[in-house]
């Protein structure tokens, strides 16, 4: 694998008041690498998430997402990466068309990149006759499939998944892990949340998260053996259990 | 969240001294906060309060639509817990569910896709039903393995499966001949073995089936 970093934290801090949401958490990610984000609910994720994304400050310690300072170039971080969340991607009440134009144009797209770039995807999804529909009447699967593919439109050189695939059905969950790995291979790298296990082993690296600290990080199997494991549901249920805090 | 639960109490005309004991293994977690408001509690204390709530009036039976989407693998345990609890004391429970891993944990189960209800069945009926025989397989390079199954005409089915790919082959095909077919192809370190199939491989192949059969009309 590539070791070009694109990810790089160091000490990454949030605090809200004496609660250590983030606490001092360092970790490189790949460039093409699909790296696993996991831990349990109120571990911390989308707070570093967020710091990740250049939507939020950290309180102390240092982090480049794409090149870029998480302190000065939010704006920059922004431009270069792409997000993607199961609970908000899309406008439900906008049509097709209007989502990828809408989207694309947030993203920073020309008004002429974005007709060509927009009638292309339109055309690889097989979505034509549906381009003037609203979002709301697609099934699931497609949506997911169009929610991804909006979020790649810039060809970002990260994508951030929070929770893709929560609530989803067994082969929708499946067709969009290949979705994922297509991506991967484009040179994309991949940043991603879940709370299936069975997910997590499609991750070349993962890091699980508890109480605001990473407990552990590795190849999936490197993570299983460190921890006498036969599975991840095991790992993650090991060190889950010590945490503190509850639920988010 | 006190007021939450009184609330709800007396809007089904009770009190939440009546059917205390059929709340109290949940609320007795909820205790330290009974004067917190209920928009300051935590995610998963929440959950359990609206729990509680719904369940104040001792209902005959308690609909839970998808409660533990998006909810980690611990708190998901928990969850299941409370929920044998309260079958124990006789309310029936109906629950919505993309993880099936939970699937396996009720007493019967209703497959549901497209409006209509493809099967239902207790998880051994369900398990025993798959029409097929089921193979595991795989390799170090477990991205080309998928590609190699995925165009060989020997196979009918293939999925992920976290470290394994599940396979189905079409009738009168011998599991012998796809491993060496594989083999073939330079793949290195390659397992393929016999497997039951799990209420996950069932369910895949129950919407396949399905979806086939719906274009197939169309």
């Amino acid at each position: 694998m590539n070791r070009e970093v694109v990810i790089k934290a160091e000490k990454l801090s949030k605090r809200f008041g004496d609660f250590r949401a983030v606490d001092e958490i360092s970790f490189e990610v790949y460039r093409g690498e699909i790296f696993g984000f996991l831990g349990a609910n109120g571990a911390g994720k989308t707070t570093a998430m967020k710091m990740l994304c250049g939507l939020s400050i950290p309180t102390s310690g240092k982090a480049q997402i794409a090149g870029f300072d998480v302190y000065r170039q939010t704006e920059q971080i922004k431009k270069n990466i792409g997000y993607m969340s199961q609970k908000f991607s899309l406008y439900e009440d906008l049509t097709v068309a209007e989502n990828i134009r809408f989207f694309g144009g947030i993203y920073g797209l020309s008004r002429r990149d974005l007709k060509i770039k927009g009638e292309q995807l339109i055309e690889t999804l097989g979505l034509e006759g549906e381009a003037s529909k609203l979002v709301a009447s697609l099934p699931l699967g497609w949506k997911q499939k169009l929610a991804f593919s909006v979020a790649v439109l810039h060809e970002p050189q990260i994508v951030f998944l929070d929770e893709p695939t929560g609530g989803v059905d067994p082969i929708t969950r499946r067709q969009f892990w290949d979705l994922i790995y297509e991506a991967a291979d484009r040179g994309i790298t991949i940043f991603v949340t879940t709370h299936y296990m069975d997910e997590a082993e499609y991750c070349n690296r993962l890091s699980v998260m508890v109480d605001g600290v990473i407990k552990a990080l590795d190849t999936p199997s490197g993570v299983k053996s460190r921890f006498g494991a036969g599975s991840m549901d095991e790992v993650f249920i090991e060190l889950a259990r010590g945490a503190q805090r509850k639920a988010d | 969240m006190e007021e939450n639960l009184e609330f709800f109490a007396t809007v089904f005309n009770t009190r939440v001294a009546d059917n205390y004991e059929l709340i109290r293994d949940i609320y007795v977690q909820l205790e330290p906060f009974r004067k917190r408001r209920a928009g300051k509690l935590s995610g998963g204390m929440k959950q359990k309060l609206a729990l509680c709530c719904a369940l104040i009036h001792r209902p005959e039976v308690l609909f839970l639509d998808e409660p533990t989407t998006g909810v980690d693998v611990v708190s998901r345990r928990e969850f299941w817990e409370m929920l044998k609890g309260l079958k124990s004391q006789g309310i029936t429970i109906l629950v919505s569910t993309p993880y099936m891993d939970e699937a396996v944990l009720c007493d019967r189960i209703a497959l549901m896709q497209n409006g209509s209800i493809l099967k239902i069945d207790t998880p051994e009926g369900i398990v025993q039903a798959f029409p097929d025989r089921l193979y595991a397989a795989r390799a170090r390079e477990m991205g080309r393995l998928l590609q190699e199954l995925r165009g060989n005409r020997l196979v009918k089915t293939c999925y992920t499966f976290s470290v394994w790919h599940h396979v189905t082959l079409y009738d009168a095909v011998a599991p012998k001949d796809l491993y060496v077919m594989l083999v073939k192809t330079g793949l290195e370190d390659l397992e393929l073995k016999n497997i039951p199939a799990s209420i996950e491989d069932c369910f895949i192949q129950l919407m396949q089936k399905n979806e086939s059969g719906s274009s197939n009309q169309s």
